[in-house]
């Protein structure tokens, strides 16, 4: 098969693949030729989907002989399949490299024969690149679950980045829809990895070879495709980042793309809102300081599609608002509606010698269009403000949104602040969107 | 230091030692021309302008007497900024050097005077656009050479140069200026520029061609036709960097 076609079927079945990232690596810790991993944050190119291109994202191969439900390259499906030499995908790659089209790979695979010999591919084409043609670039590997460890740590120190998909957030919706994929597999690498890390960074000598896995490991989540609530997918993503040290944890909106009774209807629109919902909630785990549990919790398991997680926290805890800026501490800082780790950091150094007034606080980095019902200062608000929790809502989304709220939610004042019967609102909006058509 | 503003019109070569010598002049007679001229300005111009011809020597002497006599930030800042595209940007470099030599201040820290702040953010245009290109450039082989063309707004070429002389350490590179018509060389990571030079004129393989197609074609088969969204593209990817691409062609 021409080499053309072949990128046209690998490139395309990894293109839902997340993780544009090339950032994580600042110093050179690899021997090569050519290139450097410390360009970090550079957009080669930007699709008309607006999405910036940094990393050649390939599948190795699309012939899979597994055949998972949510996937277009299941087995069962008949699509055209594509295979890679590791000499093509190394050409590849050092050819858009040299041309500054890219910043490095990002090399996905399909399970060819068996997971070890598909690894064995990805290592040798890793090899070409480093060795061959000393190549120092970013490179992102998808390891593949259940392979041999010895396999899973000599792609550990060929990489930059490894990720290994969870697909799937609970062990009975991979059971259902990806029957041949088991599940412990899924964490023993990442464990591996981790453990892998530690080890090299207890022994002095071994420290400056810090080449294994330099830009930490990864994994991605499909949102949709299995029943799953919020809360269980954030309260998987915080323990990935504590016990596995993950680097990120990306989600990704399922796409319907087979014809499947196990799954939501091919006509089912990607829910982008939900996914946009969880970057909001992994930044309050990475950056605030807040646990899954504050997020979201069994009894409301779901995101407020109408305000933000952070926002949302702080209007179910009002009784806890507003927070004096000139003595909270810095995590209360944190938890302000339009105050972030910068602009609080800014707060702490600046009230040291000054005594603030509410009028410093957008010098400092404040929104105050979220922050003024929250805060106070030296005992002042904001004056003109109605400080109940509904007004709020109001002023905090727009005046539509607020509209449709009240009429889904019945007129009870109660159960406008319990809020947000997500499935209500979906509903809704989707009969209103085929109007608006 | 008095400085007294005058109506009187410069005009000099456009070059970095030509405004040296301008520097030299408006601070040994104590006088601000109000407006400067490039030759390129001129001819917009019909005012009747008073011609200052660069003197080297001279321009050497100040830029020694600068960077002894400002903090390296505010120099820094005075160098960035003379590279910045920015209508009557002479003007305000003597304003910027008259505050620094005053204040002993960072200028950044001026940013209420109108002409620190228009060449605040003209620096931030120029080191936008310098980022930018670290990503949009697009090389080719010529036989040995990795060449490319670029018509930048500022003068980034040489801001651009050291990340490529480290992205690429053991070959031989050029890059030309369009907008500058200058020639930037670099040689197994040493950098050195060509002025006011022509474009060099080059037969490119037919592998490149081959190269160039299977790029679009990549690009073409990542794109999600589900989210597509080409208001966000033009604003991540401006217009005026796709005349260059191989993306786009
Ligand atoms: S293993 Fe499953 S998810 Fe991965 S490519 Fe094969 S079918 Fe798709």
């Amino acid at each position: 098969m021409e080499l053309a076609k072949k990128i046209e079927i690998l490139a395309e079945s990894a293109k839902y693949d997340v993780s544009c990232s090339s950032s994580g690596v600042t110093d050179n810790t690899r021997n090569g030729t050519v290139g450097s991993t410390s360009a970090a944050g550079i957009c080669h190119s930007f699709t008309s989907d607006g999405r910036c291109v940094s990393l050649l994202k390939l599948l190795f191969t699309n012939a899979c002989i597994f055949d998972c439900h949510y996937c277009i390259n299941r087995k069962s499906n008949t699509i055209p399949r594509a295979t890679f030499t590791p000499q093509e995908v190394a050409d590849l790659t050092m050819d858009f490299y040299m041309r500054n089209y890219i910043e490095g790979l990002f090399l996905s695979s399909a399970i060819i024969k068996n997971v070890d010999y598909t690894s064995e591919l990805l290592i040798k084409t890793l090899k070409i690149l480093r060795y061959e043609k000393g190549f120092k670039g970013y490179i992102h590997v998808k390891a593949i679950p259940g392979a041999d460890e010895k396999l899973i740590e000599e792609l550990g120190y060929l990489a930059d980045r490894m990720s290994i998909n969870v697909e799937l957030p609970s062990r009975e919706s991979l059971k259902l829809l990806a029957p041949d994929k088991e599940p412990f597999a899924l964490y023993k690498p990442m464990k591996q990895i981790t453990q892998k890390k530690h080890e090299l960074a207890q022994v002095p000598a071994l420290r400056k070879q810090a080449s294994f896995v330099p830009a930490g490991q990864s994994t991605q989540m499909i949102i949709g495709a299995s029943p799953e609530s919020d809360h269980a997918i954030v309260k998987i993503a915080e323990t990935l980042y504590q016990k596995y040290e993950l680097k990120r944890v990306y989600y990704s909106a399922y796409i319907p793309v087979n014809q499947d009774s196990l799954l939501p209807a091919i006509t089912t629109d990607p829910p982008l809102l939900r996914e946009h919902r969880l970057y909001q909630a992994d930044w309050l785990l990475r950056f605030y300081r807040f646990s899954a549990d504050e997020i979201l919790s069994e009894d409301k398991p779901n995101f407020n599609l109408y305000l933000d997680p952070k926002a949302n926290w702080a209007v179910q805890h009002y009784e806890q608002f507003p927070i004096d800026v000139q003595t909270a501490s810095y995590d209360q800082l944190l938890r302000i509606p339009g105050i972030g780790p910068k602009s609080a950091l800014n707060i702490l150094k600046a009230r040291k010698y000054y005594q603030l007034h509410l009028s410093d606080l957008k010098k400092l980095g404040v929104v105050i269009k979220r922050a003024q019902y929250f805060v106070s200062c030296n005992g002042a608000r904001q004056a003109g403000l109605i400080h109940d929790p509904e007004w709020v809502i109001a002023s905090l989304i727009s005046s539509r949104q607020y509209e449709t709220l009240k009429q889904v939610n019945s007129q009870s004042r109660q159960e406008q602040l319990t809020l947000f019967d997500v499935e209500r609102f979906e509903t809704t909006k989707r009969k209103e969107a085929r109007y608006a058509n | 230091m008095q400085i007294e503003e005058t109506t009187e019109v410069w005009e000099y070569d456009g070059s970095f030692h030509g405004f040296l010598t301008i520097v030299y002049h408006a601070f040994k007679k104590r006088q601000f021309p109000e407006i400067i001229l490039t030759p390129d300005t001129a001819v917009e111009s019909l005012f009747l302008s008073h011609w200052i011809s660069t003197d080297t020597a001279l321009a050497h002497k100040m830029y020694k007497r600068l960077l002894t006599r400002l903090r390296q930030e505010n120099s820094q800042f005075i160098i960035d900024g003379f590279y910045c595209s920015l209508k009557e940007k002479e003007r305000f470099l003597l304003d910027a050097i008259q505050i620094a030599l005053e204040s002993k201040d960072l200028l950044l820290n001026h940013l209420g005077h109108p002409s620190i702040l228009a060449l605040q953010n003209a620096l931030k245009s120029l080191f936008g656009e310098v980022h930018l290109f670290t990503g949009f450039i697009r090389f080719e082989y010529i036989g040995e050479l990795l060449y490319s063309t670029i018509a930048p707004k500022h003068f980034s070429l040489p801001y651009l140069c050291p990340h490529f002389a480290k992205r690429y350490p053991q070959e031989m590179i050029m890059i030309y200026d369009e907008t500058h018509r200058l020639l930037g060389i670099i040689e197994h990571g040493e950098i050195s520029f060509i002025e006011n030079s022509e474009p060099p004129t080059f037969h490119t393989k037919e592998s490149e061609q081959e190269i160039q197609d299977y790029w679009r074609s990549f690009l073409q088969a990542i794109t999600i036709q589900e989210r597509k969204n080409e208001r966000a593209q033009l604003s991540h990817l401006p217009k005026r960097y796709r005349h260059h691409m191989v993306d786009f062609n």
